[in-house]
């Protein structure tokens, strides 16, 4: 493997979730050769990229499967702040609902989605029930920092954040 | 004149509903929940019946009264999905 390619794949290794751009700033590489490199890297199987936002975010290859449900979090802006609480360490329900200012019902249902993606962990400590992060905080807040939702998604979460609120159930 | 303007309403009406609908469409496809889904059909409908209350400006051979009667039916429709929106349990 050439030794750009190499180092390429070396620092995507280091630092997963890094996006296309960040990456040819911080190698000070032209656009079209990293371009290259990872077209082939990915073809190689070495790593794989994933666009969201317009921007597209690359992982090394043990990152297959893990990314997935990351993204699909951080791209629900209730999510991604629970998960950005989370980073800073386990939380009980009340706790991220005051922080938040949310309702317990919309904490609820948003909790249930990331455990469902394998993104926290639900603890019973007598009554109280503990969310504990399940996943890279490094790279949950690389990614975060790169994320800039679009209009659309906005308002999409908030409508999401309305429904459940109105029927109150957490779904 | 008072034609006009409410024809160019119609069209603001036309236009917010399709947001509307784009948003719940967004919604839908993050969350997955049916309550959304119900939201994005209103919305839909509420779109067609618009179209359908100005058809005749457009085809003036269709029958008004069988417009009215199809813009009630999706009225009804309209309705039943908000409740079914806002009532409608699970995911």
């Amino acid at each position: 493997m050439g030794s750009t390619r190499e180092q390429i794949l070396q620092y995507i290794s280091i630092n997963p979730g890094i996006t296309f751009r960040r990456l040819v700033d911080e190698l000070g590489m032209g656009i079209g050769n990293v371009q290259y490199h990872l077209h082939v890297l990915e073809k190689r199987g070495l790593i794989v990229s994933k666009k969201m936002g317009g921007k597209r975010y690359l992982f090394p290859k043990n990152f297959e499967g893990k990314y997935e449900p990351l993204l699909r979090a951080i791209s629900t802006e209730t999510q991604r702040k629970i998960l950005l609480l989370l980073s800073e360490g386990e939380k009980n329900q009340s706790e991220i609902s005051s922080t938040l200012k949310l309702s317990p019902a919309t904490i609820n249902y948003h909790t249930k989605q990331m455990e469902k993606l394998g993104l926290i962990k639900r603890n019973r400590r007598g009554r109280e029930v503990i969310y504990q992060p399940n996943f890279d905080i490094e790279t949950l807040v690389r990614v975060i920092s790169e994320y800039r939702p679009k209009l659309w998604d906005k308002l999409a979460d908030k409508l999401i954040d309305m429904m459940v609120e109105i029927k109150g159930e957490g779904e | 004149m008072i034609e006009n303007i409410g024809l160019i309403l119609d069209i603001v009406v036309i236009a917010i509903a399709l947001v509307l609908s784009l948003i719940s469409w967004k919604a839908y496809k993050k969350s997955h929940l049916k309550s959304i889904f119900f939201l994005l059909l209103a919305f839909l409908f509420f779109v067609i019946k618009k179209v359908l209350e100005n058809a005749n400006k457009i085809l003036p051979n269709i029958q008004k009264e069988s417009l009215d009667f199809t813009a009630t039916v999706i009225e009804v429709c309209i309705l039943g999905l908000f409740f079914l929106a806002i009532t409608k349990r699970g995911e």
